[in-house]
């Protein structure tokens, strides 16, 4: 026995839940189940919850800080049920890979049969037969791609090895999607709910950083929840955005513009880039030093011409240089998926004729536009036909020119779908926004939107 | 059993590749040692120190272009993991929402040239950040497995590391180290958190960018072909061992950072704090590389008018490449060397002399032979051309003389011609072009001072504010001074001249200042006497009937004085004698060898056979003989068909063709005809021009329809 | 030998159990502790309530092996947790008690999860006959081969060979194994009696003689031991009881018996026996029992919480049956939710068609320009919502995930239902009401 089973259990439940404000109760109920290092505990815990809700964090304090026996493994990195097995013994047996003695030899094991009789053995060679052996599985859903016989063995694995062991898995997916094949006992279930705004505010001001007054940062908090907290939830994301606008937040303090407490002028300075951020809310791809710059760039062109932010960050996320020919390639690779392969004559014949009124009907009843369905694939003398009718200027067909659409392939603007085994017709599939391909006609000046069926 | 024995004998038939040892291909196995061979030889070696030359100075361009951006991510990739640490990991477990520092580097389209780049930003991070650096290509991520297992093997066994630990470069290559990334965690964590002082500052060097814990630094070079699924579970994966393993990702982007997106799902990409580095477009690469290599009178060798613009093509419309354009260029100085007899003598001027000098008669002979000489010729008075012609000596001496003037252009066309774009380049609509190099095509084309697009350019000039001309004067000035020979050293000083007349302008004393201005003007009158002089002579007339204000006046002045000195100096090279030795200009063979274009080449070979087989007797390419090889015949044939083909039909055109003079009976037709139509079709049909169908019975369909 | 493990084992924590009761643990606790090895999967009940017939009939079955060498076949089918293992625990145990089975008969136990094919099952039947090193590193041709070896390996010695007792717990899913061949064999050699064996198959499913095959089918005798629906509600409530009662081995008396006290009186109250109720109405799986009773159990303590009462119990019912999908809406965001409610529409007005995400947007964007108050979000930042709600499974795509088709065009079905979305419109925390009308004018 380890000394850890001596120690008050009710002073760690009250660091722990100093530690992780606003889930007590669910550390309770842990605690609870748990019970002194020689109780029994329930077969499997099933803990779920979204993302960000503390319950990888809880386990593995609680792990820690009563020091019991666990081993902590992330289902995603099994790619095989080898890796699995071998994990959870090694990590028991605390085998040391590049432990220079070669004493201790890693455990090899490749099936739920030797698993569960190395699996005692180890227990009893490290002593641990008698107090509770945890096994805490991360993303628990990935074990229902695994051998169908692997997620119920470790439900029931309390039963399978007659030992004391709990399995606790970890997921955000809700247990009836695990119910699946035979052979199930139903773990314990506890739920780990979204936080609510005010405890995302306590968790938040935990990070107020040193030197700042706890008031404007909570302040701060509050901006920034007011804006950001109906789009989105996840503690994460949003500690994200904190930190990125922190800084800018701070700036007039920093220049003594204003003094940390009125909070009229700090909204006001902050509040325009909050609104920004709204725009790229989720999609991370500026730190925040780059933030920084990046607003500074806007507001200076906001002030020389008004354009618009949203348009012009897009615009800054996805432009691509493309040689000349690709261009038109890719615009010719866009309209040949996003419009049905009878409408190119009307579009493309040298003396296209007025569309009859019959046409025109009949678009209005299949309004059901292609750019809902998604590009349909196309073959490559197609993509030709279409690329010679609209390119200005005689092109040889060289082989530059076929090269391209490969590069073009290999950039994932274009997919091939089909007919990898026929040489001669092979088919194509355009992968590429409407904004993109504006955007690329718009530089070779092509109306590509004159061409679209959807549009006409 | 003996049987067994048989077929073991049977299976070991089989033919097994041996790799022969390669072999050195020499300099005679490619040239025809024909009558000149010696003086291939010498220009071979004019060739080659060339090519070194300018090789080495397109490697220190490489080397310098993307320093910037490479200076930022490296810092970046330093800097993002500075604070980790393993010694208190109870606190630094803490930490609860890690993200991944990843840096996404924008590396535009031009796949050929990303080899390059990756392999020094991987060296540059090496030397510089860490030594823990692996490189993913997604060609051999196809699970995550395997990339895991790339990492690994690709970080510990790492040299710089092992130097004390070979065992387990032993176990690695063993394989019985479980592929996971948890040993990599373990095997770190050996390596430097047990690590005693003297070797930690050894193993991980000293430089303030390194620290005790060097990041992990994992590169992928072309993202966007990554399977996602891979990638997302290698992702997550990386960032569950965060606190444990100092790991930075780098993306390479050819495209834009929206494919993170359209890879990566929102539960991974937030795992990841991403920042974006922009690299240089590969058009600027391009610019700089013209500018050191072509544009400058270093390397004598130039590139023709046609030859630039297709090589300029081909880098503009088809692939952003500047390893292909560099391609391009070395063909092209190779194919001088190889086919210009007397490239020998398109060297430094220095060589110029004895070079001539040990030219024996025929070479000169070729040279008198030359368009360009033969201009010059005449352009001399009668009395030099003779000697010209016949005085070996005499005409020795004309040729240095005319090379090293051709030097000398050289020398100032560069200078002048930056000068001149930067006068134009603002223009609205830019008659001129916006790139330099447009502005030199120009030049190398025709003499540029007679195009339209110039002097409607100068009519802009004309019409330029005072500040704006003012700026441009200074800016040119620069340009000038920069890089001037002493042959132009008066230009600058002539133009500052005009810079100080500009703060003189509006003081009481213009008036006869303006006097003995137009005097001076006057004066000039009577040197030159060509009629565009004139013409000025009369617009400045007619300038001072309508009272002009002093700086229009000096305006006019100081474009006049440019134009004169662009007459002078960007005459187009090809009115200079000698320029053949000097230009390359063949497009048709760099078109041949860089832009070829497989399906009409066929067409070609079909249709006019001759083009390749020269063959007499089937010349005129349009009516078809039976001297042409039967498919071209058929193909002949099949070009007057509608869509179907009536096979039968074809048979009868076929025979006719092939036999005039035996009518065609449908009863027995000649079985040899029969078979070698038979043979042509089905080679038409193997070459792509015609399928079988099922619609029409004995019918084939066509699936060409002449055009490209 | 395996069978006996448990048993010694379980012993093995009473004797903990006694070396900590000198540093003076207080009944409570201990009390807790025994109370949640009996809860523990680990835990056979000492007598099983309603199921006499069937243990009689299965015993003697066994005796008649384990006695007179008899060879017979059964299979035990019931679904889960109503004792099916429980009884055969109970049977071996008491047959352990008669001196002649205990060293006569031979025990193999076998479960489907483990052995996933023959190989393993055979190899395992090895070891737990000890016979590894008897085996060394023969190869044998067929299965069958290898089986009849170990049999007469154990032959050796004495002249009539040991009777076997084979245990396959999880029956069916030894019928998924190629050809069946332990199955074919085991049933073979109890059939033509080459040497005594009893083979015990225990399975959940009805239809598992469905799934053998002729030759196999053919081989088994049919007989068949079924429990089910034979529970009544007063056994379910004597469980109930017998789980939570002290035995008399109780050091403290006193203790003991008032805790019964106590627990009776539990078991009287009315809510308790409602809640009882409830659960045996929705499965009489005892193993669910035991999760409802066990958080009750832990949350027992010396200071504050020294005896079990009706709330703890009907809380932890009320934690068991919560509907955990609108309890996971709950935490989506306003965005998310207002994707979920498109969807919603779209397969309203589809009936159940499937849709992809363009579509979504563009019902998102037509509600969301409708109303000033929303703000309209960039397609990239809607898409990452809605992988959200695709990595959360309340969308799932309909051909699965490896298409080449791209993300927006993949055709996803929504899995939540109208009333769970409404419901959880209901809970939401500060949801603006022209989203909640917007959920709700559909409907209509």
């Amino acid at each position: 026995m380890t000394s850890a089973s001596s120690e008050d259990p009710g002073t760690i439940i009250n660091e722990i839940i100093e530690e992780i404000p606003c889930r007590q109760k669910q550390i309770s109920t842990l605690m609870a189940l748990f019970g002194k290092r020689v109780h029994f505990t329930p077969a499997a815990l099933f803990l779920y919850g979204h993302t960000a809700t503390g319950k990888s964090l809880v386990v593995s304090t609680l792990m820690d800080k009563l020091k019991l026996p666990f081993v902590l493994l992330n289902c995603v990195e099994c790619y095989s049920q080898r890796f699995l097995y071998e994990h959870i013994l090694n990590s028991l047996y605390q085998t040391d890979l590049f432990a220079f003695d070669e004493s201790v030899p890693r455990i090899k094991c490749d099936n739920m049969n030797d698993f569960m009789r190395l699996f005692k053995q180890v227990l009893n060679e490290k002593r641990l037969d008698k107090e509770t052996v945890y096994i805490i599985m991360d993303k628990a859903e990935r074990l229902r791609d695994m051998e169908a016989n692997i997620l119920p063995a470790f439900l029931r694995l309390q039963e399978l090895s007659s030992s004391n062991v709990c399995v606790i898995l970890l997921s955000e997916i809700v247990w009836e999607k695990f119910r699946w094949g035979t052979g199930f006992a139903e773990p314990f279930i506890l739920h780990f709910p979204d936080y609510k705004k005010d405890e995302l505010l306590q968790i938040l001001s935990k990070g107020c950083p040193a030197n700042f007054p706890e008031s404007c940062y909570a302040m701060y908090l509050n901006l920034v929840l007011s804006v950001f907290h109906h789009v989105c939830r996840d503690l994460r994301e949003i500690q994200h955005l904190v930190n990125l606008n922190f800084m800018k937040f701070t700036e007039p303090i920093r220049c003594g513009e204003a003094t940390s407490d009125d909070s009229k002028k700090l909204w006001k300075n902050i509040e325009p880039h909050l609104k920004k951020a709204l725009q790229t809310v989720y999609l991370r791809e500026v730190s925040s030093s780059q933030w920084e710059r990046y607003q500074a760039e806007i507001a200076r062109d906001m002030e020389q011409e008004n354009t618009s932010q949203s348009l012009q960050g897009l615009s800054h996320r996805c432009h691509v240089e493309l040689p000349y020919y690709s261009k038109y390639l890719l615009i010719a690779a866009y309209l040949a998926s996003y419009n049905p392969a009878k409408t190119d004559k009307r579009f493309f014949a040298k003396h296209s004729e007025k569309k009859s009124k019959k046409t025109l009907q009949k678009k209005k009843h299949e309004r059901a536009s292609n750019h809902m369905l998604g590009p349909k694939p196309f073959p490559l003398d197609r993509l030709m036909a279409i690329f010679y009718s609209i390119v200005e200027g005689k092109v040889a067909p060289t082989a530059n020119i076929f090269m391209q659409i490969t590069s073009l392939v290999s950039l994932h603007m274009l997919a091939q779908v089909a007919g990898d085994d026929q040489i001669e017709t092979p088919k194509y599939k355009c992968l590429i926004s409407l904004d993109f391909i504006k955007s690329v006609a718009r530089t070779v000046n092509f109306d590509v939107v004159k061409y679209l069926y959807d549009f006409v | 059993m003996n049987v067994e024995m048989d077929t073991a004998g049977s299976v070991s038939k089989g033919c097994f590749a041996f790799k022969g040892k390669k072999k050195v291909a020499k300099l005679e196995d490619y040239l025809s040692d024909g009558e000149f061979g010696q003086s291939v030889v010498k220009r071979h070696q004019v060739w080659q120190k060339m090519w070194t030359e300018i090789d080495t100075q397109i490697q220190i361009l490489q080397a310098d272009l993307n320093s910037k951006i490479f200076n930022d991510l490296l810092t970046f990739a330093a800097g993002s993991c500075s604070t980790f640490t393993l010694d208190n990991l109870e606190t630094s477990n803490k930490s609860m929402y890690k993200e991944i520092p990843t840096a996404a580097l924008i590396t535009g389209v031009n796949t050929p040239d990303h080899q390059l780049m990756f392999a020094t930003l991987i060296s540059l991070l090496k030397e510089r950040v860490s030594p823990l650096v692996a490189i993913l290509r997604s060609k051999d991520c196809q699970n995550v497995k395997n990339t895991i297992s790339k990492t690994l093997s690709q970080i510990v066994d790492n040299s710089q590391l092992l130097d004390d630990e070979e065992e387990e470069e032993k176990e690695l290559t063993q394989k019985n180290l479980p592929v996971t990334l948890s040993t990599l965690v373990q095997w770190y964590k050996h390596k430097f958190r047990s690590q005693l002082s003297p070797r930690k500052r050894k193993s991980t060097g000293e430089g303030d960018v390194r620290h005790k814990y060097p990041p992990v630094v994992v590169v992928l070079e072309d993202f966007e072909s990554f399977l996602p699924h891979v990638i997302q579970d290698f992702i997550t994966i990386a960032s569950s061992y965060l606190n444990q393993l100092p790991i930075v990702f780098v993306f390479g982007i050819a495209t834009a950072i929206s494919a993170v997106h359209r890879l990566l799902p929102n539960a991974v990409s937030s795992l990841l704090c991403m920042e974006k580095f922009q690299a240089p477009p590969s058009s600027e690469y391009l610019t700089m590389l013209i500018n050191q290599i072509i544009m400058t009178p270093k390397y004598p060798f130039k590139l023709g008018a046609r030859v630039f613009q297709l090589l300029l093509d081909i880098f503009l419309y088809h692939d952003f490449s500047v390893l292909n354009f560099v391609k391009g260029f070395r063909f092209s100085l190779m194919d001088h060397y190889l086919n210009m007899s007397l490239s020998h003598l398109c060297c430094s001027t220095e060589e110029v002399h004895k070079k001539v000098k040990v030219m024996d008669a025929e070479e000169v002979e070729t040279i008198r032979q030359l368009p360009s000489f033969m201009r010059f010729v005449e352009e001399n008075p009668a009395s030099h051309q003779s000697k010209l012609l016949l005085d070996e000596k005499f005409a020795k001496e004309a040729i240095v003389d005319l090379l090293k003037r051709m030097h000398s252009y050289h020398m100032n066309l560069f200078p002048v011609l930056r000068c001149l774009h930067k006068l134009v380049c603002k223009l609205p609509k830019h008659p001129l072009g916006k790139q330099q190099r447009e502005v030199y095509s120009l030049v190398l084309e025709s003499n540029i001072f007679e195009t339209e697009a110039y002097k409607q350019s100068m009519e802009l000039l004309r019409m330029l504010a005072k500040d704006e001309l003012e700026e441009m004067l200074k800016q040119t000035i620069e340009v000038l001074t920069e890089d001037a020979t002493e042959a132009i050293r008066y230009l600058p000083i002539n133009l500052s001249q005009f810079m100080n007349r500009f703060n003189t302008l509006d003081d009481p004393m213009e008036e006869e200042e303006r006097e003995e201005v137009e005097g001076s003007s006057l004066k000039v009158i009577p040197k030159q006497k060509n009629i565009h002089e004139l013409r000025q002579r009369l617009k400045e007339m007619e300038k001072k009937k309508k009272k002009l204000s002093p700086y229009e006046k000096l305006r006019s002045e100081i474009i006049d004085y440019y134009d004169s000195v662009f007459r002078k100096y960007l005459v187009c090279p090809k009115n200079l004698p000698l320029h053949e030795i000097f230009y390359y200009d063949s497009s048709s063979t760099v078109k041949k060898h860089l832009n070829a274009s497989p399906r009409s080449a066929t067409q070609i070979a079909l249709s006019n056979p001759h083009h390749h087989l020269q063959s007499i007797n089937c010349d005129e390419d349009e009516n078809m003989s039976s001297a042409m090889p039967d498919v071209c015949i058929v193909y002949k044939l099949h070009l007057e068909c509608g869509q179907f083909i009536n096979l039968y039909d074809w048979l009868q055109a076929f025979v006719t063709v092939v036999s005039p003079d035996a009518e065609f009976d449908p009863k027995n037709p000649d079985k040899v005809l029969h078979a070698r139509f038979i043979r042509a079709v089905s080679e038409l049909q193997f070459l792509g021009f015609i399928k079988p169908t099922k619609r029409k019975t004995d019918h084939v369909v066509r699936l060409t329809w002449g055009g490209c | 030998m395996k069978s006996k493990q448990p048993r010694s084992s379980g012993g093995r924590f009473m004797k903990v159990v006694e070396e900590k009761k000198d540093e003076c643990i207080s009944p409570i606790s201990k009390t807790q502790e025994i109370l949640k090895l009996r809860l523990s999967q680990k835990h056979t009940p000492s007598e099983i309530f309603g199921l006499q017939k069937e243990q009689r009939q299965l015993k003697d079955l066994i005796r008649r092996t384990g006695v007179f060498g008899e060879s017979n076949s059964v299979l035990i089918i019931g679904p889960r947790g109503c004792g099916k293992s429980a009884i055969v625990q109970r049977v071996l145990t008491e047959l352990g008690e008669e001196e002649e089975i205990h060293k006569n008969l031979l025990q193999v136990h076998l479960n489907g999860l483990l052995q996933t094919d023959d190989k393993v099952a055979l190899k395992e039947i090895t070891q737990q006959l000890h016979l590894e090193n008897t085996v060394g590193d023969r190869v044998f041709g067929s299965f069958a081969e290898t089986l009849q070896f170990l049999l007469e390996a154990l032959k050796r010695g004495n002249q009539t060979s040991k009777p076997i007792l084979f245990i396959l717990d999880e029956f069916d899913l030894f019928a998924q194994h190629r050809n069946q061949t332990l199955l074919y064999n085991l049933f073979d050699i109890a059939q033509s009696a080459q040497a005594p064996i009893c083979v015990v198959g225990i399975t959940c499913r009805l239809d598992v003689l469905e799934l053998l095959e002729k030759r196999v089918k053919s081989r088994f005798s049919h007989r068949q031991i079924y429990l089910y629906n034979n529970m009544t509600f007063e056994n379910y409530v004597m469980f109930f009881k017998q789980l939570l009662k002290l035995e008399d081995d109780f050091p403290d008396r006193r203790f003991q018996s008032d805790w019964n006290k106590s627990i009776e009186e539990l078991s009287e109250a009315q809510s308790v026996v409602d809640m009882l109720k409830r659960q045996f109405s929705f499965s009489q799986d005892i193993c669910a029992l035991k999760q409802i009773m066990f958080l009750p159990v832990c949350s027992l303590n010396e200071m504050d919480i020294p005896r079990l009462t009706p709330a703890m119990f009907v809380d932890s019912m009320k934690i068991s049956t919560s509907d955990s999908k609108s309890a996971m809406l709950h935490g989506v965001s306003i965005l998310e939710l207002c994707l979920i409610i498109a969807m919603k529409h779209l397969t309203d007005i589809y009936e159940g068609e499937p849709f992809n995400f363009e579509m979504v947007y563009n019902e998102y964007q037509k509600f969301a320009q409708r109303r000033s108050s929303m703000q309209v979000f960039d397609k990239a930042v809607v898409l990452k919502a809605f992988e959200h709600l695709v990595a959360l499974e309340l969308v799932k795509s309909v051909e699965g995930g490896s298409t080449k088709i791209q993300k927006e065009y993949r055709l996803m079905s929504l899995l939540i239902h109208n009333t769970q979305i409404m419901d959880a419109l209901q809970k939401y925390p500060q949801c603006p009401t022209d989203v909640r009308n917007w959920a709700t004018l559909s409907i209509s």
